[in-house]
């Protein structure tokens, strides 16, 4: 089907939002990263903010939107609902610190929101796991969701921790944390692209050769893998390992969050391009 | 219980589309959709067995639809009598029924801002009559009624045709339209 582009933007900007706050109520409860948290939690909802701006753009009735309250068990209605809920314990949260309630109080209240976010990351994912569509008829789909959220939420996260100078041992829980979850998004992406091969109603135009080495084969390879994967994968691996830090941590923490949203970007328009109906009458 | 559908006997098709013209003057549908459409199947094979048929497509009327599981407003909605409809003042044009289809028979009306689909012409059925289509069918190749009454023609002809009655691919949500092709191997589902 064609790429919805708002849809590709809600997707990201919200998963980036839900990603970034659940990560400020971890280091909430950790008690690490103070100086992060507060902007780490504006960045969140502005950013969830925009990605509800981009998914009105794929209405054709914005002014009926309430009506999408009518179905409950619809997977629009549940995204719908966890935004607002998240949306809101991200508003408290920020008021609890800014009027500077108890430590135990933050933490409830970032333990509500994260628990909102995770459903929210794995929400925007489900939804489009629908029988119609071999392509996307795969839990894994809420899988590559959720993990492109924590991705997309370290890298805003590390681009505060670098700019409010935290704690060098800080930025680099943060840059391992990174890392590893793009070693797993790594190990999702690999695993989508092998239930492509074996999927049902196997069709040339949903296949993983054509990702592979088909017309997507340029997007997949150098939006997603290379620019997706690999270059924020070596920034942070680098950055891990190097004794000496030759690149500022803000430079890997921003190159990085870019490339995420090109990559992330780029799985999405990828998803829309193979997700074909099981009968094209056309 | 009731299922208003649709069988095609695809052995009586001629492919004139004389159906896609009569539901697009009937629905007012818009330019570069296609409620009801003709398709060609094949020829398939290699010469002298070679086999060709038409395939009318149009919205399945599902027993268990897909389209108004997902559809948040309750928009789509099935009737008592089975039809599939869509309430186009509650409709907000998400399009999110149109992926949950799979057979890519809804379309977003960009001007209306809504998504529509073949109705079974229900402004017709309430007032006693067939669909468009039916009427208009010049081979004669559609067959209106009632599935879950035995005594309704699309119910004998179904009997009839026996094991040369198919659907197109099912996905659970079950398609009522049904085909009868006889003497050509059925290529969907």
């Amino acid at each position: 089907m064609e790429i919805q582009w708002p849809l590709v933007f809600f997707t990201l900007l919200t998963g980036l939002g839900a990603g970034a706050f659940a990560f400020v109520a971890l280091t909430e409860w950790l008690g690490k990263a103070e100086r992060t948290r507060l902007p780490g939690a504006s960045t969140a909802l502005v950013a969830m903010a925009a990605g509800g701006v981009a998914s009105v753009f794929h209405l054709g009735h914005l002014e009926r939107i309430f009506n999408v309250l009518n179905n409950l068990r619809s997977g629009i209605a549940q995204e719908m609902i966890l935004i607002g809920l998240t949306g809101l314990a991200i508003v408290v949260y920020i008021i609890v610190v800014r009027l500077g309630y108890s430590a135990q109080v933050r933490k409830i209240v970032a333990l509500v929101g994260l628990v909102l976010a995770t459903l929210l990351a794995i929400a925007i994912g489900k939804s489009y796991v629908l029988a119609a569509r071999p392509a996307w008829n795969t839990w894994l789909l809420p899988l590559l969701y959720f993990v492109s959220a924590a991705v997309l939420g370290l890298f805003t996260i590390y681009i505060w921790a670098a700019l409010r100078k935290e704690e060098e041992a800080t930025v680099l829980a943060v840059n391992r944390a990174t890392l590893i979850t793009l070693a797993v998004q790594a190990v999702v992406v690999v695993a989508y692209v092998v239930y492509l091969a074996v999927a049902p109603f196997p069709n040339p135009l949903r296949s993983a050769s054509r990702l592979l080495a088909g017309d997507l084969a340029p997007v997949f390879w150098g939006g997603l893998v290379v620019v997706g994967l690999l270059i924020p994968l070596g920034l942070t691996a680098w950055f891990f390992v190097a004794k000496k830090k030759v690149l500022p941590s803000l430079v890997v923490a921003v190159v990085g969050l870019v490339c995420v949203l090109v990559g992330g970007g780029a799985f999405r328009a990828l998803m829309y391009i193979l997700g074909s109906s099981i009968e094209k009458f056309s | 219980m009731t299922q208003i559908a649709i069988a095609l006997d695809l052995n009586r098709c001629v492919g004139c589309l004389a159906c896609v013209v009569a539901c697009k003057m009937e629905n007012n549908v818009q330019i570069g959709s296609y409620w009801n459409k003709v398709l060609r199947v094949g020829p398939n094979g290699k010469f002298p067995d070679v086999e060709m048929y038409f395939l009318p497509v149009l919205c399945q009327h599902c027993d268990s639809p897909e389209c108004t599981k997902v559809c948040p407003t309750g928009a789509s909605h099935k009737r008592a009598d089975g039809i599939v409809l869509i309430d186009k003042d509650k409709c907000i044009g998400c399009r999110y029924c149109a992926m949950a289809c799979p057979y890519g028979v809804r379309y977003f009306n960009e001007e209306a801002g809504v998504v529509e689909k073949c109705t079974l012409c229900a402004h017709l059925v309430d007032k006693g009559q067939r669909p468009t289509c039916v009427e208009e069918c010049t081979g004669n190749c559609r067959y209106f009624g009632d599935l879950d009454d035995p005594t309704s023609e699309i119910s004998r002809k179904l009997n009839e045709a026996g094991k040369n009655v198919h659907t197109v691919a099912d996905v659970g949500n079950h398609p009522s339209v049904k085909y009868i092709l006889r003497k050509a191997t059925w290529r969907s589902g």
